[in-house]
């Protein structure tokens, strides 16, 4: 937003600089055309400082447009940068060069003015719009769109040829406007011939350097788009351009032109020491002449003097009777308004060639006699100048060629030792670059360089032996991945198959490398509970839009459906896969759970067949040995009732072991179904204490129980669950303690856990079987002596059903002395669980 | 199936029994227990018999267990409520083991009640069959 702002306030700017200097141009232009009609003064100051004012406003709107360059396009860019070169050169260098080697009058200064005011947009105009017509092309590609490789290669060189197109269009369009200046000046200005080859030698000087400037700059502004060019396609360079040509053609080009500028200058030098040696000869000839014109009387007196005049002055002596024969005169109308008005004089006259005259009145006869004396006349001198001038820029030319191979030569020969040290060096050789004795940046260069290729030669080699590990731990993770046993799957971003190990392929049916990158849905379909799962319900989406981990068992009843309709039921785990905290994937790992389902429903098969099979039998002996006690065959002697009593008795015993088998298969298996109630833990216990009631008044025992605090908040808790685990322990505590003991219970609240003790005195656990008092039907022997009916299932199933309410169950005892189990219970209490039995069905 | 005849006692009608039952020893138990209550106690070793027999005739009780080889217990009970006749004939259900699912099964199909056999002596059991004869009868 700030950015912007800023762009917009820099464009602004711009436009206003572009307003003011669209301003002064025609400001200038109306005061110099009132000039030429005459309306308006004008003079050299004048139109220096006119010239000067455009050029420092357009140097201004440069300098303003410069800092905004990076708001406009390139084109734009480019057509300132034209102009600006333009106005520059034209407003700021050319009238002052144009002030020292031309020779005018006042007429001449203005049709200058005018002709450097106007050229300008005019010109500029038509070579802008030329120049932009040639960019079409680049500027295509700098807006973005984009060429083929081909069209790239094309568009390449085409960035290399513009600037020379461009220079070649400044130097032809500057040209043409010297010559339709010189033009202008010879026929319309009747400027003499030889200020018209001086602006034609200047026209080309000029032309050249502003078609230098212009290949210089554009070069450079369209390096950027060569660098694009070659950063997106690999366009080769090359060869494209040689230094040591570029710079010869620099050298001789801007050689060339320099001395095109001293040549004008120079003999505009001659020239104004010609005309002004002129001028005082003919001022000396005149001061000494014109006292004795007052005395002449006669033509032949007037002849005598004329004779000594032309041996002291060497030009055309005319005498003049009428103003009809003046006007005649090869000179410009000032020139003779002077002569006219004036008795003697000494004037230079620009009129058609340049000429110094001298002129005096001779009174008595009504004549005037004017020596003409041509500038040009006196040029016998002149081959005396041309030669040395033309010795001295050929030396000053050859020097520079020599000048200019021996700097390019010397440079190119240090830019190719560099070049093939690097192209060695990226070619990977061993050698390192080679020394560079020149003792300048060159020297510096290619010490830096050394530096720069052996760190990255060490950086190089990191990094291969990186790469190296980084392959050799993704081959060690791949292998794993393929060896483990679960089905590993890998899915991306756009849930396409990235990895799928052979035990998933198998699954799956598909191959491993057929899977890759195919959208997972095409290959699988999951079902739970036969539904199948739509999009966002799958646990690899889950895990991929969501983040979670889901885990999926057995009781879940997910299945998955292959592409050939195959059905399976799976166990699954997935979870997501995190780049720098972003999901970048998802990975499921998933096994087979036919196996396990048909071990499950073996189980459960098993449980309910043996409680079948083994309950009906137990069944009918109770009854049968029930009737036979009841005497219905019959009544039975002591003998036979004491046997059959036995039978009965171990029935019982048969039929409760069977019981809590059972049991504690159900409770290991989780298949109990829970309906928990609130409970107070207190009451309860009284409550099953009293079946026990008959036992403790036979033994006399105690039974003491102490809630903290009293009362206990009530716990949702499956009564029959708990009534087995109580009672259990309880059991255990009367039977294992002798006469008249006290067991005390003590029911503690501890945080969010109730720990629920039962102490007893009896006859304690010995320590070398303390650790295996859970294992199914171990009794240690000393419990076997008291109760040798005892199941040796109970603590086991006691312990079972605590660690399914998430309880922990221990004791601590010493032999002979007591017994204390200890159980937890959270005071959450129990989840109701929709088991499929109730513990003693 | 067999049909213990029973003997008459002047001036009592004789309530009528089926113990549906697979296992000989139990069904042989129920029979000897039930019918020294003075009860006429019917019998059939699977679903299949008791439905047969029922076509023909109808006891005031029908002690049913579950577990039995060909049509279990409770598809027993299920066919015996599709007959028209049959929809409100009294049904305990005698088994060995039950389920929550079972028991719930059950007890929408109107059995009376569901009696586990192994947490019974054959005298409570008795005794509670005389009860329920007596109550739905």
């Amino acid at each position: 937003m700030r950015m912007g702002e800023e762009h917009d306030k820099a464009r602004r700017r711009v436009f206003r600089a572009l307003f003011i200097v669209v301003a002064s141009a025609t400001a200038a232009l109306l005061y110099t055309l009132f000039a030429l009609l005459g309306r308006a003064p004008m003079s050299w100051p004048i139109h220096l400082g006119m010239t000067t004012t455009l050029a420092l406003i357009n140097a201004l709107f440069l300098l303003l447009f410069s800092r905004a360059s990076q708001s406009f396009p390139l084109r734009v860019q480019l057509a300132v940068l034209l102009w600006g070169g333009a106005a520059l050169w034209y407003w700021g260098f050319a009238p002052f060069y144009a002030f020292f080697t031309s020779t005018s009058d006042l007429l001449l200064v203005s049709l200058s003015a005018f002709e450097f005011v106007w050229e300008v947009p005019f010109f500029a105009a038509a070579f802008i719009t030329l120049c932009l017509w040639k960019f079409r092309s680049i500027a295509r590609f700098v807006e973005g769109r984009t060429p083929s490789p081909g069209d790239a290669t094309a568009l390449f060189i085409a960035t290399l040829r513009f600037p020379l197109y461009v220079g070649l269009l400044a130097f032809l369009i500057t040209f043409l406007g010297y010559f339709v200046a010189f033009l202008q000046s010879s026929l319309w200005g009747a400027q003499p011939w030889l200020e018209g080859s001086k602006t034609l030698v200047t026209g080309f000087a000029i032309s050249f350097f502003l078609a230098d400037f212009y290949v210089l700059t554009i070069d450079r502004l369209l390096g950027t788009v060569r660098g694009r060019l070659e950063e997106r396609y690999a366009v080769p360079r090359r060869a494209q351009r040689r230094f040591s040509l570029r710079a010869l053609w620099m050298f001789l080009g801007v050689t060339g032109a320099s001395i095109s500028l001293l040549v004008p200058l120079g003999l505009q030098g001659f020239q104004v020491f010609m005309r002004e040696t002129l001028v005082e000869e003919a001022r000396t000839t005149l001061s000494r002449v014109a006292p004795e014109t007052q005395n002449i009387q006669s033509e032949a007196a007037l002849n005598d003097l004329l004779k000594e005049v032309r041996l002291e002055l060497r030009g055309q002596i005319e005498i003049v009777a009428s103003e009809e024969a003046l006007s005649s005169q090869n000179i410009a109308p000032t020139t003779r308004q002077v002569i006219e008005e004036e008795r003697d004089g000494v004037l230079t006259d620009f009129f058609r060639e340049e000429k110094v005259i001298a002129f005096f009145s001779v009174p008595a006869l009504d004549r005037k006699v004017m020596v003409t004396m041509r500038v040009l006349d006196r040029y016998t001198a002149w081959p005396w100048l041309v030669w040395p001038l033309i010795v001295g820029g050929l030396s000053i030319l050859g020097a520079s060629i020599v000048n200019s191979i021996f700097i390019t030569s010397d440079v190119g020969r240090a830019t190719r030792i560099l070049m093939s040290g690097v192209e060695r060096a990226r070619a990977g050789g061993k050698e390192i670059i080679p020394d560079v004795n020149t003792g300048d940046e060159f020297e510096d260069l290619a010490h830096a360089m050394r530096y720069f290729v052996a760190e990255t030669r060490t950086a190089r080699r990191q990094l291969e032996a990186e790469i190296v590990a980084t392959e050799r731990e993704r081959g060690t993770l791949a292998g794993v991945v393929r060896s483990m046993g679960e089905a590993v799957l890998l899915i991306d971003r756009d849930e396409r198959v990235r990895l799928v190990n052979p035990v998933a392929a198998e699954l799956l049916g598909v191959r491993a490398d057929e899977a890759v990158g195919v959208a997972l849905h095409t290959l699988v379909t999951l079902r739970q509970n036969s539904q199948v799962l739509s999009g966002p319900e799958r646990p690899i989406i889950r895990s991929l839009t969501g983040g979670e981990v889901v885990v999926v068992g057995m009781g879940d009843n997910v299945e998955l459906e292959t592409s050939a309709g195959r059905r399976i039921p799976i166990g699954l785990v997935t979870s997501p896969l995190r780049e720098h905290d972003e999901i970048t994937g998802a990975v499921a790992v998933f096994r087979d759970l036919t196996q396990e389902e048909q071990l499950e429903a073996a189980r459960t098969n098993f449980i309910s067949v043996a409680s079948h099979q083994l309950r009906t039998p137990l069944t009918s002996m109770r009854w049968f040995s029930e009737m036979l006690l009841a005497g219905q065959a019959g009544k039975l002697v002591v003998k036979q009732r004491r046997f059959v009593q036995f039978v009965y008795q171990s029935t019982l015993r048969m039929a409760n072991l069977v019981n809590l088998l059972l049991q504690s298969a159900r409770v290991e298996a989780g298949r109990v179904q829970l309906n928990p109630q609130p409970m107070d833990l207190k009451d309860f216990t009284k409550e099953i204490a009293q079946t026990f009631g008959a036992m403790m008044k036979e033994k006399l025992q105690i039974l003491e129980i102490v809630a903290s605090p009293d009362p206990l908040p009530k716990i949702p808790m499956d009564r029959e669950i708990l009534w087995q685990v109580i009672a259990n322990l309880l059991s255990n505590a009367l039977r294992y303690s002798p006469a008249k003991a006290k067991i005390l219970v003590t029911i503690t609240q501890r945080g969010d856990a109730v720990e629920y003790a039962v102490k007893d005195s009896g006859i304690g656990i010995p320590k070398e079987y303390q650790d295996r008092i859970f294992e199914r039907f171990f009794r240690a022997p000393n419990a076997l002596r008291i109760v040798p009916d005892g199941s040796g299932l109970g603590l086991s199933l006691a312990r079972a059903i605590v660690k399914g309410w998430g309880g922990d169950l221990w004791f601590r005892s010493e032999e002979g002395k007591g017994t204390t189990f200890s159980y937890t219970i959270p005071l959450r209490g129990m989840a109701a669980a929709k088991g499929e039995i109730r513990l003693s069905a | 199936m067999s049909i213990t005849e029973p003997k008459e006692k002047k001036g009592q009608v004789r309530r009528i029994i089926l113990v549906v039952e697979d296992d000989e020893a139990l069904r042989e138990a129920a029979r000897e227990k039930l019918a020294s209550r003075g009860l006429e106690v019917w019998t059939a070793t699977s679903g299949e018999e008791a439905l047969q027999l029922l076509e023909q005739r109808q006891p005031h009780l029908v002690w049913l267990d579950i577990l039995m080889p060909g049509i279990d217990g409770l598809t027993t009970l299920q066919r015996i409520r599709e007959k028209a006749e049959l929809k409100h004939l009294p049904v305990v259900i005698v088994s060995v083991s039950g389920g929550q699912e079972k028991i719930r099964r059950a007890l929408d199909l109107g059995a009376l009640e569901y009696l586990t056999k192994s947490d019974y002596s054959i005298d409570d059991l008795a005794t509670k069959m005389e009860a329920l004869l007596h109550e739905y009868s």
